[in-house]
This record gives structure tokens, C-alpha cells and sequence, in this order.
């Protein structure tokens, strides 16, 4: 099947290559990309010859997470301060988001997330819920959700880096590039540039090699074991806070103070690309 | 705000607490505490901070809680071996470890300015920042076990592992700074000259986001440790503090406690730490 917003390519047997194909706009993810990326997994998911899946992103970018110039109602973009929203409506967005990222986190083949450019937002929720995530060294990784007012509706932050690098993450949306990703157990590894390719390539001989040794039923009795592990240790109620504490950021009623930045606003009055400078400007002068 | 112990500053959006006793290295007893408490619960309401930073006053961060004896009824139990009822011992681990975790819910982001020696209590209240810059002088231990007593902090194994944790405490050796940093006790590790300039740049940055999506976004995380069990560790920690807290020493066994009574604090120091420095810890 053809996808407006992603290529669904398969490369030989057992490999399907998916790319986010929104290149003019650095892949940033849209409703329509939610529901595309969904609908060629699932399309991958009934192909039971094929055991990895590659997800990439066509020209410069993996991706630079939600896109920021959707209104509500939208499952990416939030409604702004004093909107009117439906409690019903806002939540089964909510919803929608959560089991978009554990559908993909528990996607019963093996994902290697090939990350390129920037990665940002929703591109590190992508890198964070695929297996293996493998970066070129001079990507560049952050969520800078909390300049807008807005937390991490994906609680793998603290699973992946740990508490104190989360915190220092989300709470000052600083930029890291890939080798620091890496270090920090954000991603799997970095690599040069040139190498990614190569390296994914490698990653995915190797499952594919390693894989019939057990069978592919074995490896899926394995990710289940990895999942329910977590799953005691917490990880399933920890979706579902991260869901409401991200409904509750997204519906701050009172607006914001003055003097904090008001994205909706600058969005008004700069459109989409000022709003993002002027949200990131402070940052960027105390060299973050 | 008059507090004798701290000191409350604030500059823009930034409130900054100096443990304030540079005299006696910053070593907490019970008015600090008590104060620290106090000055927390204004600045909870406080709209115009932000977030908070604490550092310490003269030439290190805290040495932790006075093991003199004096003034410490509240934050330091009985010596193990002491007759006490077990509910009185155990209420006072209650609100022991309720005000620790008041400081790690603390519904905005706090920084941990540390330089010089960050030990026992000290350490715990850097422990539980939301994050922690250090100079690349200071230096954090948990020497409790040494004294026989069980270390009063659950957020080791969160922090660092389950294996450098045990490492720490049973040893109460000293981490320095880029020790700890590699660990993941700390963010970040800077030169002294640096410290204070590094501290002001992230407490600028957060306190320029909006203040209800910091309260959130802190909320969030915390509840991912929530989930995975902090709660229990806390509440698991008070009784082994009252079982520690009742078990006596063995005749053979060195009774920090007793050495001090007898030669004074500094001798009952020297002594602990002997065996330890001798085989290099």
C-alpha cells in the first residue's frame, strides 16, 4: 500500500524499510504521519516473513517531532490556553498519542530507528521506543517541550537516561548531539555519518543471522518476557501518569504569566518558524 | 525572611538558600533542618521563584548532620542500643524521612550548588535536587555504616546502581567529583572559578520556562519513580532504621557512640575512620 506521509519499501525477505517522507518540513510529524506510520506497521506486522524494520527519515532530517503549525483540534498539537475543549475530546487524544508510542514499543518485530540531523520531540520518542536506535555522531537529540509549557508525554526519558538526566533534559529542552545521546543510553550507538548506513546494515544482517537459531517465536517470547519485566517494575502505570500529567500541561487554563513565553501567541504573531526562535532564543544566549 | 542557620536570597526568578553556619562547615542539626523546612513551605506559594538553588556558605557545602549529640533530637535517632519505645523511634523516622521527601516532591525544580565536602545529611540534601553541579573539589560520601548506622537515603540504588550503591555505603569512602559525575551522582562537574556562573546558566534557563509545566513536568518524572517503587523503598527505610536503631552494639564491635562520650567528638572521628584510611578508603 502507498502512504501519503511515509515509503514502505521491502528489502528482501525479512526487511521492510520505512521512511517518514515529509522532507520539505524536516519530517515533523502530523496526524496524518500518526496514522500513515501506524497503518505501515500494522501492514508489516501481518507480513509474518518479515522480522526487522528500519524507520528513517528522507533528506536532511530523522525528524523534528510534532509539527509545530497544527491547530486544534489536532492528536499532535494540544489546544491553546482558553480554548474551549472537551474533556471526552482532549483525553481520547491523549489516549490516541499513549497507545500510538506503546504501539510501536511493543511492535512484536525487532525496529532499528536509522537517525540522521535533527531528532527532536517526538523524533526522540521515536529513537526511544524502537529496539535499537543508531545516530549518526553529529545528530542532534532534545525535547524542548517545557519552553512551551509542555511535558514529555513519554515517560522512557527517566527508563532511558536515568533520573538526574532527565530532569536535566526536560527541564531546560537543552540540545545534545549523538554521541552524547549515546553515552547518556539515549539511543543504542553513534556512529560517523557516513557510516550509519552501514552500520544499520550490519544490525540488521546480524538479527536476521542470529534470529533463526530459536526460530522467530522464541525472539517473540522474549520481547513479551522484556516487556512484562517492565511492565512489574512499573513501567505500565508510568504511561498512564505521563498521559495525565501531559493532559493537564496542555490544558493550563490560566494561560501563562506574563513575561513566560506563550507559544500559541508567538505563533499568532511570528508564524510557525519566529515563534520557534523566539522560544529558543533565550536558551540559545545561556548556551543551551 | 530571619532565619539563624540559612540564609534566603531572591534574584529574578531565582531563590537562593546558603546554608549559612560557615563557622562549623555548615553541619546541620535540628534548628537548620527545622528553618530549611520553614523557608521550603513559604517559597512553595511563592509565585516570583521559580526554582531554587542551595549552596553552602564558606568553604563547603554541608558536612552533614553534628554528630555531637547536641541539637540533633529530631534528625538523628537514639544511638543503636539506646532503650526507646519502637513507636516513638518509629514516628520520628517517619517525619525524618516525610521532610527528605517533601524536599524531593518540592513542586519546583531545585539545583544543588556543591563544592567542598558534601557528607552524610549534606549529601542526602543534594541527593535530592533535581539536579547537582559540583566543583571539581568537592567531595560526597554516606559514612554512616561506619557508626553502625544504616544509611537513611533510598535514592542511592535510583541514582547510581545497585552496585556502586552497595559500594558506597558499606564503605562511606569519599566520591569525588568527576567520580561522581561518572556515576550519575551528579549532572555535572566544573572547575571551582566556573561553579557558581554554570549554576546561574541552568537555573536561568529553567526558570525562563513556563512555571506550571515545570511543576508538571517534575510531577511526571517523579511519578516514573513513584511507579517503580520509591514510596516503598522510603517507607521499607524507617523500619529498618527502627530495627537498626534498637539492635545493640557487640562488645567487640567499635561504638562510635561511646568513644565520643568518653574521648570527645573529634577522637570518636579519628577512630572511626582509622581502619578505613589504612587500607586506603
Amino acid at each position: 500500500m502507498s502512504y501519503e506521509t511515509v515509503i514502505l519499501e521491502k528489502k528482501g525477505e525479512r526487511v521492510a524499510h520505512i521512511t517518514l517522507n515529509r522532507p520539505e518540513k524536516l519530517n515533523a510529524i502530523n496526524d496524518v504521519m500518526m496514522r500513515d506510520l501506524k497503518a505501515a506497521l500494522q501492514e508489516v506486522e501481518k507480513d509474518t516473513e518479515t522480522w526487522v524494520v528500519v524507520i528513517k527519515g528522507m533528506g536532511e532530517s530523522f525528524s523534528t517531532g510534532e509539527d509545530l503549525s497544527l491547530k486544534w483540534p489536532s492528536d499532535v498539537m494540544t489546544p491553546p490556553p482558553k480554548e474551549r475543549w472537551f474533556l471526552s475530546e482532549l483525553w481520547e487524544s491523549e489516549m490516541r498519542k499513549s497507545n500510538f508510542w506503546q504501539y510501536i514499543y511493543d511492535f512484536p518485530r525487532f525496529t532499528i530507528a536509522q537517525i540522521h540531523g535533527h531528532c527532536l520531540g517526538w523524533g526522540c520518542f521515536l529513537a526511544m521506543v524502537c529496539r535499537t536506535s543508531i545516530a549518526s555522531e553529529d545528530a542532534v537529540f532534545g525535547d524542548p517541550s517545557i519552553r512551551a509549557g509542555f511535558t514529555s508525554l513519554n515517560p522512557l526519558w527517566t527508563w532511558k537516561v536515568g533520573v538526574r538526566k532527565a530532569r536535566e533534559l526536560l527541564f531546560t529542552g537543552k540540545y545534545i548531539d549523538g554521541r552524547e545521546a549515546a553515552r547518556l543510553g539515549l539511543i543504542t550507538i553513534a556512529v560517523p555519518k557516513e557510516k550509519l548506513e552501514e552500520e544499520v546494515d550490519l544490525a540488521v544482517e546480524s538479527l536476521i543471522i542470529g534470529t533463526p537459531i530459536g526460530g522467530f517465536d522464541s525472539e517473540s517470547f522474549d520481547m513479551i518476557f522484556g516487556r512484562t519485566a517492565f511492565d512489574i517494575s512499573g513501567l505500565a502505570a508510568a504511561w498512564g501518569y505521563a498521559t495525565n500529567v501531559h493532559a493537564l500541561s496542555a490544558i493550563q487554563r490560566r494561560g501563562f504569566e506574563p513575561g513566560e513565553f506563550d507559544f500559541f501567541e508567538a505563533r499568532e504573531r511570528l508564524g510557525m518558524k519566529g515563534a520557534i526562535e523566539e522560544r529558543d532564543r533565550p536558551f540559545k544566549e545561556l548556551g543551551f | 525572611m530571619d532565619y539563624d542557620h540559612i540564609k534566603y536570597d531572591l534574584t529574578g526568578r531565582i531563590g537562593v538558600v546558603t546554608l549559612n553556619r560557615p563557622d562549623s562547615r555548615n553541619v546541620m542539626n535540628d534548628q537548620m533542618i527545622a528553618e530549611l523546612d520553614d523557608l521550603l513551605r513559604k517559597v512553595e506559594t511563592e509565585l516570583d521563584a521559580k526554582v531554587l538553588v542551595i549552596k553552602g556558605a564558606g568553604e563547603c557545602f554541608s558536612i552533614g548532620q553534628d554528630l555531637s549529640g547536641e541539637g540533633t533530637a529530631a534528625i538523628m535517632a537514639p544511638p543503636p542500643g539506646t532503650p526507646a519505645p519502637a513507636k516513638e523511634i518509629l514516628e520520628e523516622e517517619r517525619r525524618r524521612s516525610r521532610r527528605l521527601e517533601y524536599i524531593f516532591n518540592f513542586p519546583k525544580p531545585t539545583i544543588a550548588q556543591v563544592h567542598g565536602q558534601c557528607i552524610g545529611l549534606g549529601c542526602y540534601l543534594a541527593m535530592l535536587c533535581d539536579i547537582v553541579i559540583a566543583s571539581h573539589d568537592a567531595v560526597f560520601a554516606d559514612p554512616g555504616l561506619r557508626m553502625g548506622c544504616v544509611s537513611a537515603m533510598p535514592l542511592w540504588t535510583w541514582l547510581v546502581g545497585v552496585k556502586k550503591a552497595r559500594e558506597i555505603v558499606y564503605l562511606g569512602s569519599d566520591i569525588n567529583a568527576v567520580e561522581a559525575e561518572r556515576i550519575g551522582l551528579i549532572n555535572l562537574a566544573v572547575p571551582a572559578d566556573k561553579l557558581e556562573q554554570e549554576v546561574h546558566r541552568y537555573a536561568k534557563a529553567i526558570s525562563t520556562c513556563p512555571g506550571d509545566g515545570l511543576a508538571l513536568c517534575k510531577e511526571s518524572i517523579n511519578a516514573n519513580l513513584e511507579s517503580r517503587g520509591v514510596g516503598t523503598a522510603w517507607r521499607f527505610l524507617d523500619t529498618i532504621h527502627l530495627i537498626n536503631q534498637q539492635q545493640p552494639f557487640d562488645p567487640d564491635e567499635f561504638n562510635f557512640f561511646k568513644v565520643r562520650d568518653k574521648k570527645g567528638l573529634e577522637e570518636a572521628m579519628r577512630e572511626r575512620d582509622k581502619p578505613f584510611k589504612d587500607l586506603g578508603f
